[in-house]
């Protein structure tokens, strides 16, 4: 079953066309990758997705529903929650209180059990579901610390983390490697494509092509706003429209 | 939900803050039978004051320091004013609800157009509005009596055997609804909903992605606030029984600002520390009253530059200071008693 | 940050903020000691923009209370003298909110019971209440609000808005070739009093008309061109004004005068500096009527009040001379008059005393009787009489004519009352 099907959907700001003309569809349980060369419109297609910003034209429906002009607020609850390229986190709260806020909205029903129809654990409150997901994410041990006290890397895995607790259905991760160290970055990866086994959906966007040819089932590239080419890791390394869009770059993209 | 899930539900906090309000409300009532008329007029004032900041406080939570709160202020008081001088009066107690419902009627209308901005453009916006509502009390000279003002506006009657026209009954009157408003926006703010306000203040995209209506949690707050100005200004000017539209102009605005600066904002009592501290002044310097504002604006801009946080800060490092000694003196003595 | 850091922030605000109170209080029991004062406050405009008419009135009030204590203290009608001690509260620009703070200051705190506030009836009812209920007896230059629900309030000398109605007749009296009357006022409250008033002083002479009637806004004045354009158009013998402040009084007569107006101005008063400036005295002379207490400045009307200019000018220089200096000190000789009068100086006995003579003796006016009824419903204003002035070839002001207010009235009532209801200033 498709659960995210992007039709056409374009973004004009002034006279520069940001997003040309993409679509894609995305079928459940899948991870895919969204690259393509800086500036090419990766970060603007998450925005016209996730509601922060209304296409020009084009639509977009989410398990079939068309959530185009949709609140980013609806879209989340929805089930499709998105992080953002530069980390964003609650600066003064701690690790664990940034991940309670995330689960904002199962709040209301806090005393019941929390669930919906993916296959993260049901856990029967939200102090424990935040300390699964802390544990998950390996943050238990800074649980306490203010978030702007963490490492970059470890904030953006908060951003994660965080997202996690709105329980996705579609997890859209913008650039969710950049920062990290070798280690961090192998490590993050796996974890999230061992989200996959949580039945959450991925999407990512993502500069560091090893990781994304490793971990994507299925990759769209992406260039002036346009789709150049989608498919698995071998086919997209041999597309001559890709080859030609990364060689007109310097070679330091994946850095 | 039970009362029983409802009290083990109350943060510990509140819990600490209702039991220190029983135990002060004894002193606070006692307070003006040890002053003389003068200072209890200021007292009320000051009590007057307390619940415009309160409510000025709710709407900083979520990130915009509003410059239309007094105009909004104005809106009670009109309302009272208005219509318990008519030919045939209305009850006070009825002036008052409508008046502070009619104060959240205009935030509600107005959230539209200036929660959109941010920073100094939604302080120009609230400005701006603040503005146009005080033209409007100017203009609409059949209602509002113009510049004129409306006078001699009644007090409330009594009960309980309280005369409400005389200084220190007013003063029961406003204390027990600065209590009660008090102890709601205390348990307001430590909330979910009150954190969530919060959130949306320090990370609005955050939140949004989140799934928080970040428009409804800007919203609640700003109308909220607005309400509780309400209050004070329908309190206000049945205290002083005549309102002008100078009296809901920059001055009481300026001094309800500094007061949220000087104080800080990040604490509930930060503000009303603000406002004690500037009515301190005020009242220090009432011979030289000319040069109060002066007092004022040079204490903002210590705050502002030198001594960051405000004077809640340098309670809270105090009480932070403090806690071990205290804590130390208690392991102490219970370490003597068990030797 | 440390204890000692801390606390080194700390204990120099505590330490100040406690010398601060001891000083305050100690300020307190100084006055406290001396006997046989009476504390008079005024409230008043001390800083800020409105403060160029707060601080000559305060003036005027001072000298009144100086020449008073060099005697020995002003002698009551109980046999006793008093020092007058002075004390000033600001109301910010008039604003009522701060009238009513200053007047809480002057009436609880410091416990005044004799008071010069200004007329401007928002700032007089918002302490209305105050003084009936304290029983501070409040006087102003001029009738405000009056009401005989609160009689502690009066108005002391002829002063606004009445004075503009004797001030248009008056002229038109003295020129009879006067037919047609322009009358131009700010849109502000004081304005819009002051166009009924002269309506009213108008309405005394049948056979002249109005032939130019409007308000202003007070950024109109940025043009006076354009605002005084149709004015001069509507051909007027006789030109009323009020609202302006000193530098465009000067720069509206400069305008009429260069689009050639050959006629009479009249006003509350000129700041004649400013206007000589631009405007001849020669052009202007025996054209120019103004009044509203008593222009200290001219010698004649008043010897005792002419002390008072040249003790203005020694002390502050003539530049700073103000047409509003006289009026604190002719509206606190009402109140002396009062207290010289009563049995006692407790307020409420001077009240009645005072609303009680049939006519009061003004020191520096003369009989008056009390008046108002028929506006205010209540007799709590004392019709002084009141100079009118006009200005001489060499630029000097001098003494026209004094128009017994209380006569004018009774002769011209029946037409004048009519014009001031008109224009919405009778309270009864
Ligand atoms: N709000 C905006 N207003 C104007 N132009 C914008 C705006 N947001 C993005 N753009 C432009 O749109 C284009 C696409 O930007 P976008 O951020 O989507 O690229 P990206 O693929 O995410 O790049 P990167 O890999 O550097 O993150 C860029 O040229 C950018 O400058
Ligand atoms: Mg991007």
């Amino acid at each position: 079953m498709t659960i995210l099907e992007v039709n056409n959907i374009a973004k004009r700001f002034g006279k520069l066309v940001a997003v040309k003309d993409i679509s894609m569809a995305i079928p459940e349980g899948q991870i895919r990758g969204l690259i393509g060369p800086n500036g090419s419109g990766k970060t603007t297609t998450f925005h016209l997705i996730s509601g922060f910003l209304k296409p020009t034209s084009g639509e977009v429906l989410f398990k079939g529903q068309p959530i185009t002009g949709k609140t980013p607020n609806r879209i989340a609850k929805r089930g499709l929650v998105r992080t953002f390229q530069l980390t964003s986190v609650y600066r003064d709260m701690s690790v664990r209180q940034n991940v309670h806020m995330g689960h904002h909205i199962h709040a209301n029903k806090k005393s019941a059990e929390i669930s919906n129809n993916t296959k993260l654990p049901s856990i029967s409150s939200i102090e424990d579901s935040t300390s699964w997901i802390l544990e998950h994410m390996n943050l238990s041990e800074e649980a306490d610390t203010p978030a702007r006290m963490l490492p970059a890397g470890m904030q953006r895995v908060l951003s994660i983390a965080t997202a996690l607790a709105v329980r996705p259905n579609l997890l859209m991760l913008d650039e969710p490697l950049a920062g990290l160290n070798p280690t961090e970055k192998s490590n993050v990866a796996q974890k999230i494509s061992g989200l996959r086994d949580y039945g959450i959906t991925i999407l990512l966007v993502e500069h560091d092509v090893r990781s994304v040819l490793s971990i994507c089932d299925k990759i769209t590239v992406i260039n002036f706003g346009e789709k150049i080419a989608e498919g698995t890791a071998d086919e997209i390394t041999k597309h001559p429209a890709v080859i030609e869009a990364y060689l007109g770059k310097s070679e330091g993209h994946d850095a | 939900m039970t009362i029983l899930q409802f009290i083990t539900s109350t943060p510990k906090r509140f819990v600490y803050a209702l039991i220190g309000t029983i135990i002060a409300t004894p002193l606070l009532v006692a307070l003006p039978h040890a002053l003389t008329s003068y200072w209890q007029s200021v007292l009320v004032i000051f009590a007057l004051n307390t619940i415009m900041v309160m409510g000025y406080r709710v709407i900083t939570t979520m990130g915009g320091w509003s410059f239309s709160h007094v105009a909004t202020a104005g809106l009670g008081a009109y309302t009272t004013a208005i219509l318990m001088t008519l030919e045939t009066p209305w009850s006070f107690w009825a002036t008052l609800f409508l008046g502070a419902g009619i104060s959240g009627l205009f935030a509600l209308i107005i959230a539209y157009p200036v929660l959109r901005t941010r920073h100094y453009y939604f302080f120009l916006s609230t400005f701006a509005a603040g503005e146009a509502l005080r033209q409007a009390y100017i203009q609409f000279k059949g209602i509002t009596g113009g510049s004129f003002g409306i006078s001699f506006i009644p007090r409330p009657e009594g009960f309980w055997g309280i005369d409400f026209n005389t200084t220190t009954g007013f003063y029961y009157l406003v204390l027990a609804i600065a209590l009660i408003i008090w102890l709601l926006l205390y348990r307001f703010d430590l909330s979910r909903v009150g954190r969530t306000i919060k959130a949306v203040a320090a990370n609005e995209e955050l939140s949004e992605s989140i799934g928080i209506n970040t428009w409804g949690h800007r919203t609640l707050p700003f109308v909220l606030g607005s309400v509780i100005a309400g209050f004070a200004g329908a309190l206000s000017a049945n205290f002083n029984g005549a309102i002008n539209p100078l009296d809901f102009g920059s001055i009481l605005m300026f001094k309800l600002v500094a007061a949220a600066i000087v104080g800080g904002v990040s604490t509930f009592f930060g503000p009303i520390l603000g406002l004690l501290y500037l009515t301190a002044l005020e009242e220090i310097f009432r011979a030289f009253a000319e040069w109060v504002p002066l007092l004022w604006g040079a204490s903002v801009i210590a705050v502002l530059m030198i001594w960051s946080g405000g004077l809640e800060m340098a309670v809270l490092k105090l009480l932070a200071l403090l806690r071990p000694i205290l804590f130390n003196r208690a392991k102490n003595s219970s370490a003597k008693n068990i030797g | 940050m440390n204890v000692s850091k801390l606390m080194g922030r700390i204990i120099p605000s505590v330490v100040g903020a406690a010398a601060l109170l001891v000083a305050s209080t100690a300020m307190d029991n100084k006055q406290a000691s001396a006997a046989e004062t009476l504390d008079v406050g005024a409230i008043q405009p001390l800083a800020g923009d409105c403060a160029q008419w707060g601080i000559p009135i305060v003036r005027g009030m001072q000298y009144w209370a100086d020449q008073l204590n060099a005697d020995g203290g002003l002698l009551a009608g109980d046999g006793k003298r008093y020092k007058i001690n002075l004390k000033t509260y600001d109301n910010v620009c008039y604003i009522p909110g701060e009238e009513l703070k200053a007047g809480r200051k002057a009436i609880l705190d410091d416990n005044i019971k004799f008071m010069l506030q200004t007329f401007t009836p928002g700032s007089r009812q918002a302490i209305a209440q105050m003084t009936t209920d304290n029983h501070v007896l409040t006087t102003s230059y001029g009738a405000g609000y009056l009401s005989k629900d609160h009689p502690y309030l009066n108005g002391g000398i002829t002063g606004s808005p009445a004075a503009y109605m004797l001030i248009a007749s008056r002229a038109i009296d003295a020129n009879p070739d006067v037919k047609r009357v322009a009358i131009i006022t700010s849109d502000q409250s004081f304005g819009l009093a002051a166009k009924a008033y002269f309506e009213a002083g108008v309405a005394a002479h049948p056979e002249v008309e109005i032939v130019y009637n409007e308000s202003y806004a007070p950024d109109a004045t940025k043009d006076m061109l354009g605002l005084l354009t149709p004015l001069m158009a509507s051909k007027p013998d006789m030109v009323c004004q009020l609202g302006w402040v000193p530098a465009q009084y000067a720069s509206a007569i400069e305008t009429m005068e260069q689009m050639g107006f050959k006629g009479v101005h009249c006003a509350e008063g000129f700041t004649f500096p400013m206007i000589l400036e631009r405007v001849p005295a020669e052009q202007l002379a025996g054209r120019t009527y103004f009044g509203y207490a008593f222009e200290a400045s001219e010698p004649t009307f008043s010897a005792k009040g002419h002390e008072l200019y040249k003790w203005y000018v020694e002390e502050y220089g003539v530049e700073e001379w103000s047409p509003y200096t006289p009026i604190g000190y002719a509206s606190m000789m009402t109140l002396e008059a009062g207290i010289r009068m009563s049995p006692s100086i407790d307020s409420k006995v001077v009240m009645e005393t005072l609303y009680a003579a049939d006519v009061v003796d003004h020191p520096l006016f003369g009989p008056s009787k009390w008046g108002g009824e028929e506006i205010y419903g209540a007799n709590h204003h004392l019709l002084t009489p009141l100079p009118i002035y006009n200005l001489d070839a060499d630029g000097n002001v001098v003494l026209d004519h004094v128009v017994d207010h209380a006569a004018w009235w009774e002769k011209h009532k029946d037409v004048a009352l009519p014009r001031i209801d008109a224009g919405g200033q009778v309270f009864r």
